[in-house]
C-alpha cells in the first residue's frame, strides 16, 4: 500500500475538497463565495488578504480560500497552493479593460507546479452586467489552448449577484476533483 | 436642527481649501503636476490620458463635515439598515435591557453614518474628486492634482488604477474616515502610512481602512457605540473615532508580532471578533489617545508579550 492509497484513504473518510478562489481585485470572489454559502452580499469589503470558508455542498466538505486580487498580494498566492484540488479563476467580464491582465496573471498560475493536477473552473463573472462579454468571447482571450491538452478546465458564465451559474459551476469543479480523488462508492 | 455634527475638539491647525490660499500656489502646483502626470502616463498602461485636468483644492475635514451636513439622505432612508439586534436568544435577551437606545438628534446621525457608506463615488461630484486627491496628498506628501486613474493610488493601498472600485462596501465614507485618521492625529497616521509601505510588513492602506469601517459600522448596528454616542452627543465622532482605535489597535498588533500580509486574513479575523465584543469597547476608544510611532510601538511590545492572539498555519509547520 503506498502513500498516496492512504492518503487517498483518509481524505475519502473526510471527503474534503480545498478549492482556492483566484483572479484579479473586484472580480467578485468573495461575493460568489458568500452567495453559495447563503451569507448576506450586499456589502462586501476588498479582502484584506484571505478568507477561509468552509462550506457543505452535495455530500463534501468545500474549504474555500478566497484570495485577495490585489498587486501586492499576488506575490503571496503560493502560500496557499499547497495540497489544492481544484482552482476557481474569477473574472470580471465587464472589465475589458485589463482581460490581458487577467490572462496574464491566469497563464503565470498554470505553470505553478503545486497546481499542476488541480482542476480549473473559470468564471465569468458578472453575466448580469450589460456590456460584459460572453463566455465564450472571454475564451479566445483567455488563450487557453496550450493548457488544454495537460488539465482539466472549464470556463462557465455567472453572476454572483443573481446567483445564475454558479450551482453549475462548483457542480462540475466538484465532480470533477471527485472523480479524480474519489472513487465513487 | 442645526448643525448634527459636534465639531472637534481640536480645531484644524490648516484650514485649507480657502479661497485666498488657491490662486499662485494651485497654478503652481498645476504646472509641476503636469510634469509629473506625464511621467506617470509613462510608466502606467491603461491611464487617463490628456493633460488636461481639473486641478482640486484639498478639503480641510471640518469643511468636509459641513459638505455631509448638508446631503440630502432622504432618497436613501429605505435602503439603510441602521440597528440590528444580534442573534441568538441571549444575546437579544442583553440587547433588550443593554445599550441605550438612540433618538432625536443621535438617531438621525447614525442615519446619515450609514447613508455616506451607501453614496457611492461620483464623477460629477467635486467633492469626492477633492476627498480622495486630498487623501492622497495627505498620505503621500505629494503636491498638487494626480490622475483620476493609475498605478499611483497603489502607493495608498488601493488593488487597481480606480480606486473607487475599491469603495463598493463603505461607499464614501470609507474615504471620509481614511482623511479623518489623518486628521485626528497627524504623526500616527504618518506612522500607519510607513507602515504600510514598508518592504516587508507593507499592507494595503485603504482596503484595511474600508474594512475597519465596516467592522465599525456593524458596531454601530449592534449599538456597541451607543453609551459612547450618547456621552459626547455625537453618533458620527463616536463612529469615527470607534474606527480610529480599531486602526490603532490593528497597527499594534500588526507591528509588533511582525505580521505580514501572509497572516493578514487571520489578523482581520481576530480583529474583528475582538473589536466587536462588547468588552473591549473601551479600550478600542482609550487607545486613540495615543500617538502612535516608534516609541509607542516598543511599549506595544511589551504590552502584547504572551499574548497568543492568532492561530497561524506555522505552529503545524513548526513541528
Amino acid at each position: 500500500m503506498g502513500l498516496l492509497t492512504i492518503i487517498k484513504k483518509v481524505k475519502a473518510k473526510e471527503r474534503e475538497i480545498r478549492l482556492l478562489m483566484v483572479g484579479l481585485d473586484n472580480a467578485g470572489k468573495t461575493t460568489i463565495v458568500k452567495r453559495m454559502n447563503g451569507e448576506d452580499i450586499s456589502s462586501i469589503s476588498p479582502t484584506l488578504g484571505f478568507n477561509i470558508k468552509s462550506m457543505s455542498f452535495k455530500g463534501f466538505t468545500l474549504n474555500v480560500w478566497d484570495v485577495g486580487g490585489q498587486k501586492t498580494l499576488r506575490s503571496y498566492w503560493r502560500n496557499y497552493y499547497e495540497r489544492t484540488d481544484g482552482m476557481i479563476w474569477v473574472i470580471d467580464s465587464a472589465d475589458i479593460r485589463r482581460l490581458e491582465d487577467c490572462r496574464d496573471e491566469l497563464h503565470k498560475l498554470l505553470v505553478e507546479e503545486k497546481l499542476a493536477g488541480a482542476s480549473l473552473l473559470i468564471l465569468a463573472n458578472k453575466q448580469d452586467i450589460s456590456g460584459a462579454l460572453s463566455p465564450s468571447e472571454i475564451e479566445k482571450v483567455l488563450q487557453m489552448e496550450k493548457f488544454s491538452s495537460s488539465r482539466h478546465w472549464r470556463i462557465l458564465g455567472c453572476s454572483a449577484v443573481t446567483g445564475d451559474g454558479l450551482l453549475d459551476g462548483f457542480d462540475w469543479v466538484v465532480s470533477d476533483i471527485a472523480s479524480r480523488i474519489y472513487l465513487f462508492d | 436642527m442645526s448643525s448634527i455634527f459636534s465639531v472637534r475638539k481640536n480645531p484644524p491647525k490648516d484650514v485649507e481649501g480657502s479661497p485666498a490660499e488657491g490662486g499662485a500656489e494651485v497654478e503652481m502646483a498645476n504646472e509641476w503636476d503636469r510634469v509629473t502626470a506625464a511621467v506617470q502616463e509613462d510608466q502606467t498602461t491603461g491611464a487617463q490620458s490628456g493633460p488636461q485636468r481639473t486641478a482640486y483644492p484639498p478639503v480641510s475635514y471640518r469643511e468636509l463635515l459641513t459638505y455631509i451636513n448638508q446631503i440630502d439622505i432622504e432618497p436613501l432612508r429605505s435602503q439603510l439598515l441602521v440597528e440590528e439586534p444580534p442573534s441568538g436568544l441571549f444575546a437579544k435577551l442583553c440587547f433588550c435591557f443593554g445599550p441605550p437606545k438612540l433618538t432625536g438628534v443621535l438617531a438621525d446621525e447614525r442615519e446619515r453614518c450609514f447613508a455616506m457608506a451607501k453614496i457611492q463615488f461620483d464623477e460629477n461630484e467635486e467633492m469626492h474628486h477633492r476627498l480622495l486627491q486630498t487623501i492622497f496628498r495627505k498620505y503621500t506628501g505629494a503636491t498638487g492634482t494626480v490622475a483620476r486613474y493609475g498605478s499611483h493610488w497603489e502607493d495608498v493601498g488601493f488593488q487597481g488604477k480606480d480606486p473607487a472600485t475599491d469603495l463598493r462596501s463603505c461607499g464614501v465614507l470609507g474615504l471620509v474616515h481614511l482623511l479623518y485618521l489623518h486628521h485626528h492625529n497627524e504623526q500616527s497616521a504618518a506612522a500607519i502610512y510607513m507602515l504600510s509601505r514598508d518592504t516587508i510588513q507593507e499592507f494595503p492602506l485603504a482596503p484595511l481602512s474600508i474594512n475597519l469601517t465596516s467592522i465599525a459600522l456593524k458596531a454601530l448596528r449592534a449599538g456597541q457605540l451607543s453609551a459612547e454616542a450618547k456621552r459626547r452627543g455625537s453618533t458620527w465622532s463616536a463612529l469615527a473615532d470607534f474606527y480610529v482605535g480599531a486602526f490603532y489597535q490593528f497597527y499594534l498588533t500588526w507591528k509588533a508580532g511582525g505580521k505580514t500580509m501572509k497572516d493578514s486574513g487571520f489578523v482581520r479575523q481576530a480583529l474583528e471578533k475582538d473589536l466587536l465584543s462588547t468588552g473591549t469597547t473601551a479600550a478600542t476608544y482609550e487607545v486613540t489617545k495615543r500617538t502612535l510611532g516608534a516609541s509607542a510601538a516598543v511599549k506595544a511590545e511589551k504590552e502584547s508579550k504572551g499574548e497568543e492572539l492568532l492561530l497561524s498555519t506555522e505552529v503545524l509547520e513548526s513541528k
